[in-house]
């Protein structure tokens, strides 16, 4: 349902994309690993065009455009098709949390205000904040800011959710609801690329990793298989620095 | 002690009546500034080579040279001006003092505005506007409903104190021969030497002015960044959840 | 269209003329820059001072300064002011006019310098006059080698802003009649029947230009010197980055 094939973006004469392929299946939850400057977070945002790639194809549900002369109409078209989670959470900072979640709803996908409203506090009850509707996110922890992203995200009923390492902002004692959260979500069927450092997370809820160096994807595959038996060397050598024997062992 | 309250009596409706004129001044000039302000913070952010430079010239004027000074050469400049271009008009020489009052104090206002405005949208996080790419939103409904309201409120403290000053700086008028309250002020106490009363009277309007004003603006900025300053929302934006799941049952 | 129309070569001359009274404005600048700061002290220390008393005084006295045009408060200190006196029996006439002006210049600029000495103090972590206590020094040790170089250099950008804004305001001075800079400019255009009025005011346009460049080059001097280790810091968070 989401495919991409030959992406290429460089920024300056430095490429950090070299012209690679990915699909997708319809519920799918795909965790993006690699090391860092591998090019993970540019493929999400060249994917919701926050980055123009240079060259490449992009395909979601049927829909179809060429990434290099892709246009402004187009663009707005295939964003709705995705809806994407930042690192730093990004919420409107003078909307309410309630607002963070409708404005879209409104503005763009012109519900009523009223029908907004009952998306938006049943999302939000999902994601445990319904005693927040009316907060400014500045008074928000960062654990909590996150999860209204992830309600914000949701509420667009996008058919891709992109989640950009969603919890590496955040302080440790507030990665667990955050992942809980999107556990939550994952487990609903939704599909989604979730970039992460959480290598234990991703292996508990991706069914499919894609591990990326250099602008490239190394090595990708059903989650068990992947970890157990890695094939390349330098996946071999990516995974050995985390210790995942606690989650495999069970 | 010589304090002549007749005088009082009677100079203080006569100046006060002229404060329209005072505050007219103040308000198309700042009209004037925002405009111009907008405009040159705009066409700084295209960066058009020699735009640019004369935008650096202009703003490096506007700071350095003393803004009475300022007025003097706008009224000796342009009606030059015009006489070049339109050799038999008399045109340039007609010009009322309080027109070039008006462009002299706003388009220098708005060389400052649009610093402020510049630091304003710098201000503004990168992922705001992501954040709302991402949702799907237009440039100009982000522009609109995530970006402006935000810059606004990162410039109005500035775009306030500017303003006060504004006000003040409308008494340079008087100087070059406009009715406003200054001149008028000046002009009363010269025929009786009643200098004490009227620069008291003439102080207490301009202190009541810039009291009020900034009254306003603290009022609005509270308002406008309710968002920094509390923790939820209040009034008309208060949400509250429909009750109908509840009576159905 | 006459020659007479507009004679650009006759600036310089101009300049050059206009310039002899730059020592006056330079003085009355000084001056009052010295006694402005004075005056900002003890109302900076009042308003940080813990009575609500003195605080209220300190702002009442800022906003009042604030809310009043510098013209106006020359022509109240300046006319208004002796005739009170008189009134009381005083007789202020033997006052020399430039020092009536370096009051009010001192006075109108006093108000926006003790606001920014309140607020750089007060923008100074507690913890650096709180680490110089711990390491033995007495407060004022702490206070002039800790603190006071720290507010200085989160002070300085303004500073510069209302040294030249003061260096601007004296050209008001004209109007009590003392030749600096403006006054002398009025005095030319006199001479000349108003037949050069713009030559001579573009030529004191191109003193004021030039000379406030000076000063903002000396500020940046200045800032660069003061904010060394801010900087430094500032640049390695964003290495680290």
């Amino acid at each position: 349902m989401l495919t991409i094939t030959g992406i290429k973006k460089s920024f300056g004469k430095t490429p950090v994309l070299r012209g690679l392929d990915l699909s997708v299946d319809k519920g799918d939850v795909v965790a993006v690993i690699g090391p860092s400057g591998s090019g993970k977070t540019t493929l999400l945002r060249c994917i919701n065009f926050l980055e123009r790639a240079d060259e490449g194809r992009l395909t979601i549900c049927g829909q179809s455009v060429d990434l290099k002369t892709v246009t402004k109409k187009e663009i707005y078209r295939m964003r709705r098709k995705t809806a994407m989670v930042f690192q730093n959470y990004c919420l409107f900072n003078n909307k309410t949390v309630l607002e963070n979640v409708t404005e879209a709803l409104i503005i763009v996908h012109k519900k009523s205000k009223s029908e907004a409203g009952d998306i938006a506090v049943s999302m939000l009850r999902k994601v445990g904040l319904e005693d927040k509707l009316n907060a400014y996110p500045a008074f928000l922890s960062g654990g909590q800011q996150q999860r209204v992203g992830i309600a914000r995200a949701m509420a667009q009923c996008p058919d891709v959710i992109l989640l950009d390492e969603p919890t590496s902002a955040l302080d440790p004692e507030l990665v667990g609801e955050t992942l809980s959260v999107i556990r939550h979500v994952a487990k609903s069927g939704i599909t989604m690329i979730i970039v992460t450092h959480e290598m234990q997370f991703a292996a508990e809820i991706a069914n499919k990793i894609v591990f990326m160096d250099d602008g490239g994807i190394v090595e990708q595959g059903a989650s068990r298989d992947f970890f157990l038996s890695p094939k390349e060397d330098r996946t071999i050598a990516f995974l050995a620095r985390f210790n995942l024997g606690n989650y495999y062992s069970i | 002690m010589s304090f002549n309250l007749d005088y009082v009596q009677r100079a203080f409706p006569q100046i006060l009546s002229y404060l329209p004129v005072t505050l007219a001044i103040t308000f198309s000039a700042e009209i004037l500034a925002l405009l111009s302000g907008l405009g040159i913070a705009m066409l700084k952010r295209r960066k058009i080579p020699v735009v640019r430079q004369i935008i650096a010239v202009f703003a490096s004027y506007c700071r350095a040279v003393p803004t009475l000074v300022q007025l003097f050469v706008a009224i000796f400049l342009f009606p030059k001006i015009v006489t070049l271009i339109y050799p038999a008009d008399e045109f340039g020489t007609l010009i009322p003092g309080i027109v070039y009052a008006v462009i002299t104090l706003g388009m220098n206002h708005g060389s400052f505005i649009s610093e402020i405005f510049g630091a304003a949208f710098d201000s503004i996080d990168n992922g705001q506007t992501e954040a709302a790419y991402s949702v799907g939103m237009t440039k100009f409904q982000t522009l609109k409903r995530i970006v402006l309201p935000q810059a606004a409120v990162v410039a109005l403290p500035n775009l306030t104190s500017l303003f006060l000053s504004l006000v003040q700086e409308t008494s340079l008028a008087a100087i070059v021969g406009v009715r406003e309250i200054t001149s008028v002020g000046i002009n009363l106490a010269d025929l009786g030497y009643d200098f004490l009363e009227t620069y008291i009277i003439l102080t207490l309007i301009y202190e009541v002015c810039s009291f009020v004003f900034g009254r306003i603006f603290r009022t609005l900025e509270r308002r406008v960044g309710a968002f920094k300053y509390r923790a939820a929302a209040s009034g008309k934006r208060l949400y509250r959840i429909p009750v109908k799941e509840e009576n159905a049952q | 269209m006459s020659t007479d129309f507009f004679k650009p070569e006759i600036i310089p001359e101009l300049v050059w003329k206009i310039i002899q009274a730059f020592p006056l404005t330079l003085i009355l600048t000084v001056c009052s820059l010295i006694l402005g700061s004075l005056i900002a002290l003890g109302i900076a220390v009042l308003a940080l001072r813990s009575p609500k008393v003195t605080r209220g005084m300190a702002n009442g006295y800022i906003h009042f300064i604030r809310g009043i045009p510098t013209l106006i408060l020359i022509y109240l200190l300046y006319l208004g002011f002796p005739q009170f006196m008189k009134g009381l029996g005083v007789d202020m006439s033997g006052v020399d006019k430039r020092v009536y002006l370096v009051v009010i210049f001192a006075l109108a600029i006093s108000a926006n310098f003790a606001e920014l000495m309140r607020s750089s103090y007060l923008s100074v972590d507690k913890g650096q006059g709180e680490a110089a206590l711990a390491i033995g020094m007495t407060a004022r040790q702490g206070f002039k080698r800790i603190v006071l170089p720290q507010a200085l250099a989160v002070a300085l950008p303004s500073l510069g802003n209302y040294v030249i804004m003061l260096f601007k305001l004296t050209s008001l001075g004209f109007v009590v009649g003392v030749v600096d800079l403006m006054g002398k400019t009025r005095i030319l255009i006199n001479i000349t029947y108003g037949s050069r009025r713009l030559e001579t005011y573009l030529a004191l346009a191109i003193i004021y230009w030039a000379l406030c460049f000076v000063l903002e080059r000396i500020n940046k001097l200045l800032i660069t010197r003061y904010t060394r280790g801010r900087r430094e810091l500032a640049d390695g968070k964003a290495a680290a980055k």
